[in-house]
């Protein structure tokens, strides 16, 4: 057995096309705007059903996730004792709060530039 | 067949729950990440304490622990809404002993067995124990999602469910952050009271696997040497089978893996006794 997660449109999904054993498995996910239904199974629940995208592994399937992420930031805390900022985005996949190395208080041009760096965007 | 006697990293022979000697080969087991599928991680609910109380763990670190968001465990309190979360400042436990360590950004009205070597956790295997005997223990704050200051201290909720090999920055309910990749777990024990330190120490020197020197008090023992289909429902009436690991205290709290595929409780016995659980003692 091989654990493989799988999404369709939430638009293209009906339930009773997929096993009775992941039926009520299904959770909402929001990629790049699109709605999705995401199924966490093994592969014999996968392989043979159908699905928009298929991952064969976490890694597979955050970069997906990454390619729309949302990183207007939310909330903005800081740790003083350990000298941590913890900014919280807007992103449901991703929210945070993501942890950075902080010795004083950022301004929003700080905590944006750190969240574009994490996530790779220019 | 002559057989060889079992000793571990200090050249001690090491026993089993029954009294006997481990030989070689002895099936060690425990609960690891698996990042193909996306990390299993142990969920144990379904108890209940207040301080004082006590957590022991054996680990076997892969990596070098130099920031907090490398969860070895975590104790949730659902009353409160709030958590407990491992990091070598706020109660980890590990070899070296250090006794009577006041950890940084709490009080020192509590005391904590801090084995470690300054702010670094280095790999290897661990002894991690968090001991209560106060409330003035620092907690994660769910609504500031920060640590420390005596306003984030935690009050007298009850713990009820501890996290292995997981943590959460975002919720309370699932875990945002888990435990570095190889990162392992075994023999887990909570006790209901303070151990002394003869007892931890007991452990420590006898090595993983072996009965702790009392049971006086002991809430759960999780041995995660292999999985099961195991009966979760308070009437033990075979309405809620999950797939976990055993709870050998007797009490019938076990422990369910959670982060594994869906699929029947059958398919994910078999993936976690093949892909979760492997061997702890190389």
């Amino acid at each position: 057995m091989i654990p493989k997660i799988a999404v369709i449109q939430t638009v293209n999904f009906d339930a009773s096309n997929y096993s009775e054993v992941i039926q009520d498995k299904f959770v909402d996910i929001t990629q790049n705007e699109t709605a999705y239904k995401k199924l966490f199974a093994f592969n014999n629940y996968i392989d043979d059903y159908d699905f928009d995208f298929v991952f064969d592994s976490i890694d597979g399937y955050e970069a997906w996730l990454l390619e729309g992420v949302d990183t207007t930031i939310t909330k903005v805390a800081y740790d003083w004792e350990n000298d941590k900022a913890y900014i919280t985005i807007a992103d449901t996949n991703f929210p945070g709060p993501h942890e950075f190395d902080c010795t004083e208080e950022w301004t929003i041009e700080d905590c944006q530039n750190a969240i574009n760096e994490k996530f790779n965007i220019a | 067949m002559a057989q060889t006697v079992y000793k571990n990293d200090s050249g001690q022979i090491m026993f089993g729950n029954s009294g006997n000697v481990f030989c070689v080969p002895y099936d060690f087991k425990k609960a690891t990440n698996n990042r193909t599928g996306i990390g299993a991680w142990l969920k144990i609910a379904g108890f209940e304490v207040t301080y004082p109380y006590t957590l022991v763990m054996w680990v076997d670190l892969q990596h070098s622990i130099t920031s907090n968001t490398n969860p070895i465990w975590a104790m949730h309190s659902t009353e409160d809404d709030i958590i407990v979360r491992n990091t070598w400042y706020y109660g980890a436990c590990y070899h070296r002993i250090q006794l009577n360590y006041t950890a940084s950004g709490g009080g020192s009205s509590y005391v904590i067995c801090n084995l470690g070597t300054g702010t670094t956790v280095e790999k290897g295997k661990h002894l991690s124990v968090f001991r209560v005997n106060s409330s003035n223990v620092p907690r994660y704050n769910i609504d500031t999602k920060s640590y420390g200051g005596s306003s984030t201290y935690m009050p007298t909720d009850p713990i009820d469910e501890v996290w292995l090999g997981a943590g959460s920055f975002a919720n309370s309910s699932s875990p945002s952050n888990l435990a570095q990749w190889g990162d392992t777990f075994n023999r887990t024990l909570m006790y209901n009271r303070y151990l002394s330190t003869a007892e931890i120490l007991y452990m420590l020197n006898n090595g993983s696997g072996r009965d702790p020197l009392t049971k006086d008090g002991l809430v759960f023992d999780i041995y995660p040497n292999k999985a099961e289909s195991l009966d979760f429902s308070a009437d033990q009436d075979g309405s809620d089978m999950r797939c976990g690991i055993r709870d050998n205290s007797g009490n019938l709290i076990h422990a369910q893996i959670m982060g594994i595929a869906d699929g029947t409780v059958a398919e994910q016995v078999e993936y976690s006794n093949t892909s979760v659980l492997k061997n702890f003692i190389d």
